[in-house]
């Protein structure tokens, strides 16, 4: 069974992606922030990591970066609230950075289940 | 042996001479008789030897032979009076001629003497060597005389020079040495005193100066302001005063060296004229006055433009005189209290200009002591605009504020949004569509979308979701926007479109879509249930041709003007200044976000243009929007259709 990480700040969105994919038959992991994330992304292998990029403690570019020293070939997925500097600016920098597919919450269910199913079939 | 007495003889026959020797003789003279080797000649001039004869050496007497004519002596004369020589004549006649004897006298001759009448000749001799005693003594009585000149000459404490008519120098004083750098021996080898001058132009005006004056008449000194240069080079800067000495044609050349006062004058004028142009140049108003009665001393170029006075009506006057103070209590107060306290910062003063507009002023009034005096300096600024603008400046920073907190809190709405449209869609995995349960959850999802739509707004308004700005014709822009609108027109609105080519603007062109189709479906919903016109008007504008008011916002340049009126029910003076507020609306709660025309206003503004409102109740409303045209300067001459030129 395909395993996806879940990374992000708002409880309630970590719940409703979890319960979203499990649903679609994945084994989901949940972190609330960036350090936290990799903590568990460093102990296990996950097919595709749903990164929420506007974050407290660590920014999720940051996070970001610190996976790729760690596997350089992870497959991440950006989202991004918006706000600050706003999605435009953020969602780009992830793209730049290896983000396979970026988005904007709220986050189209179909579209990101399409999207992480494209990328655990990649294998 | 007597004493050697030189005589000049004129004669071709000195024989003729023979009893005045020998009178001379018996007078225990020796007289040394010296004749012209050869005859003069009797026209023009003199030949060089007879010149060199009758100049050059110094004679006691001369011996005139009168058959050699009256013209030949006026010759004689005039040569040694060039040559400054002089001693008695004595013309002698073979016969005696009256007529003659007065025309030599008349000519120069101290006496005429006909041979037959020798013996006249001693008493005449007599009366010449008395003379000449005289002479000798007066020349003693001279020399004392010079003597004490020279020494008050010496001591007078000034550079002086004595120079005759053709300024060669024939005395000069230790402080003319001192002020040249020359010893006397150098200045006398130069002679002239010409040399010592630096400019050519004021050795001729001093040259100019003493032609004019004829030396047999007294003349007051002349000075003259002009500069010489020193040995070592120095320019120095003197007034000279030249001094004829009357009945002579020598002169005292007086130099007062005044360098160092020009130096400091100089410095004193640049440092003047320095202050003067900061003084006049600065933008700001300033005004110096006496402490009480407030009189105006200076007054700079900024206050006199700004309140369109001249120079003359406001120095001298009392401040409390002038009609410039429009309220003469609160300057009288402002004063008082500047003097109780010695300054008075930021005092806002209502001025009245020439035509008796309104301006405000905020006054710095500083006490500066200057000679024991107190004066008042005066520095202002003329606020008028600002006081003018500052609730619109206020306005534009609420704005801003308000667009950071909306993008501050757009973030964790988004997530609240998630949460909810992604569960609604999980949900409806779980049901039918067609369940109550499904018709909630597409309820749930619809509001959700809506309040999707609100935050994609705040986050336009917040400037997190910039567009990109590019080069667009307004017109396009319009036309494209009018063809989505046309459904949403109401069938008892008109519309009336005239759009002309304005050059491009640089600008989102979905952003001012977005701004278009605001302003046209508010004028929609004014005109609901109405007959009514939506015009909307795109051409070209230069900044002098809008508004007054657009205009204090705008830099100088061509603008694309988009005008959108409509006929509908209009607001009222409360509203229109509330409009582009952020959630201020009319509308009934729920029907509108109230962000719509903040974000409009937030679009425009950032595109370096400018939107401005007019409206009456009941009879409508008109938008105008201005936007920096990027490569049309000319404006107004190209009034065709022509919306191709992206």
């Amino acid at each position: 069974m395909a395993r996806i990480l879940i990374i992000d700040d708002d409880e309630q969105v970590r719940r409703m992606f979890e319960l979203m994919l499990q649903d679609a038959g994945y084994e989901v992991d949940t972190a609330k922030d960036g350090v936290e994330g990799m903590q568990i992304f460093e102990k296990d292998s996950y097919d595709v990591v749903i990164l929420d990029i506007i974050m407290p403690e660590q920014e999720g570019i940051e996070t970001f970066r610190k996976m790729r020293s760690v596997q350089k070939n992870v497959k991440v997925i950006a989202v991004s609230g918006g706000g600050k500097a706003g999605p435009e600016s953020y969602l780009p920098m992830a793209k730049s950075f290896g983000a396979r597919f970026t988005f904007e919450k709220p986050v189209d269910r179909k579209e990101l289940l399409n999207a992480v199913h494209a990328l655990v079939e990649e294998g | 042996m007597g004493l050697a007495y030189r005589i000049l003889a004129l004669t071709d026959d000195p024989s003729v001479f023979d009893p005045f020797l020998k009178g001379l003789r018996d007078e225990s003279f020796d007289p040394l008789l010296i004749l012209p080797e050869t005859p003069p000649p009797q026209g023009e001039g003199f030949s060089a030897a007879f010149e060199q004869l009758i100049t050059e050496s110094r004679y006691d007497l001369i011996l005139y032979d009168s058959r050699w004519g009256v013209p030949f002596l006026e010759k004689v004369v005039k040569t040694w009076k060039e040559c400054k020589r002089d001693c008695p004549i004595l013309a002698v006649q073979k016969e005696e001629d009256l007529d003659e004897a007065v025309c030599l006298m008349n000519t120069g001759a101290h006496d005429v003497i006909p041979l037959q009448a020798s013996a006249r000749f001693l008493p005449a001799l007599e009366r010449e060597i008395d003379s000449a005693t005289n002479r000798s003594e007066r020349r003693n009585a001279t020399n004392e005389t010079q003597r004490l000149y020279r020494v008050l000459f010496e001591s007078m404490g000034v550079a002086s020079a004595l120079c005759d008519r053709e300024l060669t120098i024939l005395l000069v004083n230790s402080e003319f040495c001192q002020l040249t750098q020359h010893n006397k021996e150098e200045l006398e080898r130069q002679k002239s005193i010409f040399r010592l001058f630096s400019d050519e132009e004021d050795m001729q005006k001093v040259a100019g100066y003493i032609e004019e004056v004829n030396s047999d008449h007294p003349h007051p000194p002349v000075k003259v302001e002009t500069s010489i240069t020193s040995k070592q080079g120095f320019v120095r800067n003197v007034v000279l005063t030249i001094a004829f000495i009357s009945g002579t044609s020598d002169l005292i050349l007086s130099f007062v060296d005044v360098s160092r006062e020009r130096l400091m004058q100089q410095r004193l004028q640049t440092s003047e004229e320095r202050f003067f142009r900061v003084f006049h140049e600065i933008e700001d108003p300033i005004l110096i006055t006496r402490a009480a009665p407030p009189v105006v001393l200076e007054v700079n170029q900024a206050f006199l433009t700004g309140l369109y006075y001249a120079l003359d009506e406001v120095v001298g006057k009392d401040l409390n005189e002038l009609e410039v103070f429009a309220r003469p209590e609160k300057l009288e107060q402002s004063i008082k209290e500047v003097e109780e306290i010695g300054t008075l910062r930021d005092m806002e003063l209502d001025m009245r200009n020439r035509s008796g507009e309104h301006r405000t002023y905020r006054w710095s009034i500083q006490q500066v002591g200057l000679d024991g005096e107190f004066f008042l300096l005066w520095i202002g600024r003329d606020i008028t605009e600002r006081k003018m603008y500052e609730p619109q400046l206020l306005q534009s920073e609420k704005l801003k504020s308000v667009g950071t907190l909306a993008g501050g809190i757009a973030h964790d709405f988004n997530n609240i949004l998630s949460v909810i449209l992604g569960y609604v869609d999980m949900g409806f995995d779980k049901t039918a569509p067609d369940s109550p349960i499904g018709r909630y959850l597409s309820e749930i999802q619809h509001a959700g979308e809506r309040a999707r739509e609100l935050i994609k707004q705040i986050l336009t308004f917040s400037q997190g979701e910039e567009g990109k700005s590019v080069r667009v014709s307004p017109g396009r822009v319009v036309k494209e926007t009018l063809r989505f609108i046309s459904s949403a027109k109401p069938e008892t609105v008109t519309l009336k479109t005239n759009i002309f080519s304005t050059g491009s603007v640089l600008i989102d062109p979905v952003r001012l879509q977005q701004v278009i189709m605001n302003l046209c479906t508010n004028a929609f919903h004014a005109m609901e249930g109405l007959d009514g016109v939506l015009e909307i008007n795109v051409g070209p504008v230069s900044i002098h041709a809008v508004s007054e008011e657009a205009r204090s916002f705008l830099r100088e340049g061509a603008y694309a003007e988009i005008e959108i009126s409509d006929t509908g029910t209009g607001m009222a003076p409360e509203v229109r200044e509330r409009i582009f507020e952020p959630f201020y609306t009319t509308k009934k709660v729920g029907s509108g976000t109230g962000l719509g025309l903040s974000v409009v206003h937030g679009i425009i503004t950032e595109a370096g243009g400018k939107i401005l409102v007019d409206s009456n109740p009941g009879k409508g409303t008109v938008f105008w929007i201005y936007l920096p045209a990027i490569d049309n300067k000319e404006t107004g001459t190209n009034n065709g259709e022509n919306i191709n030129n992206r």
